[in-house]
């Protein structure tokens, strides 16, 4: 490629990566997201800085992971972690619920 | 046919008990009042099964009482916490955008690593440790918003009114819990066989 085409083209990114957010704030507006519509024109600025910044494109991604595993989390109660309601504690609230009358 | 099983509350208590207790406990993170809770449900449960159609799973119906039940218990209390973990891991936000050559953007040793085989975590009970032992890691009105909004899909305006938050705060905690899950996972699981493994 000719000098002044290349020095054009990386003129032109750094143009992109001036007008973009920064990572800090990218990584806000992906919160925000889930809480407001963004403006058209945050949308855009942010689409391209993830076009050109792999750290973020990988936390948005993650933060899909995260979301999906926070709603999957519900049916994965971990053994051992989190404590099991003990035998004694069953019993009592087993002996409450004999005293209810059904409604 | 589909006949809805006996009414048999010790059954649920069999059944349902440990996934209800786990559920309370973690959004309460005490145990007396967890089990507190879990009785209450299904005591409640017991005076309105009439109501429960059998459109959703026995465990879910139950899940929902508790969660309303959890819901009205932090919207009486949320006017007696005192606010105080607002700064958990704000640093993780300072660590993550110390870049000297371009301030706000990622540092180098702080950037989102690829994380490998996100996918078939989810089916690994190993996983499902690490996540519950990060997100337990949480302090407890940052775990408590994130669960309410992540977990059990609670509208953002309805928490706000329950914790009597401003949409701000909720945002801003929502932000940190994030962050700090994110690094969480990424030290423990993603990257568990790198030497930087401290954060547990």
């Amino acid at each position: 490629m000719k000098g002044p085409v290349k020095w054009l083209r990386w003129r032109g990114i750094l143009l992109l990566a001036a007008l973009t957010p920064t990572c800090r704030r990218i990584v806000q507006l992906a919160s925000l997201q889930c809480e407001r519509p963004l403006t058209p024109w945050t949308r855009l600025r942010m689409r391209v800085h993830l076009r050109i910044c792999r750290g973020c494109e990988r936390y948005l991604r993650q933060m899909d992971f995260l979301r999906a595993a926070a709603a999957a989390s519900v049916e994965r109660p971990t053994a051992g972690i989190q404590g099991h309601l003990a035998p004694e504690a069953k019993d009592r609230i087993k002996r409450r619920l004999r005293c209810e009358p059904v409604g | 046919m589909n006949l809805p099983p006996a009414l048999d509350p010790e059954r649920w208590v069999d059944e349902h008990g440990d996934s209800l207790f786990h559920y309370a406990l973690s959004r309460l993170r005490d145990p007396v009042l967890a089990e507190d809770y879990v009785q209450d449900t299904l005591l409640a449960a017991l005076k309105s099964h009439h109501r429960f159609e059998g459109r959703s799973s026995e465990r879910s119906w139950l899940t929902g009482i508790l969660k309303n039940k959890i819901l009205d218990h932090f919207r009486k209390a949320g006017r007696e916490t005192v606010f105080t973990d607002l700064e958990f891991y704000g640093d993780e936000e300072a660590r993550a955008f110390d870049n000297a050559a371009f301030p706000d953007h990622w540092n180098a040793a702080a950037a989102p690593t690829e994380w490998n085989g996100a996918g078939a975590a989810l089916d690994q009970e190993a996983f499902w440790k690490v996540f519950h032992r990060c997100s337990g890691k949480l302090p407890d009105r940052v775990a408590r918003v994130f669960l309410l909004r992540e977990v059990d899909d609670v509208p953002s305006d309805e928490i706000c009114a329950s914790l009597n938050i401003t949409p701000n705060n909720l945002w801003v905690m929502l932000h940190r819990a994030r962050l700090a899950l994110r690094r969480c996972l990424e030290v423990n699981w993603f990257g568990a066989q790198s030497p930087e493994s401290d954060e547990a």
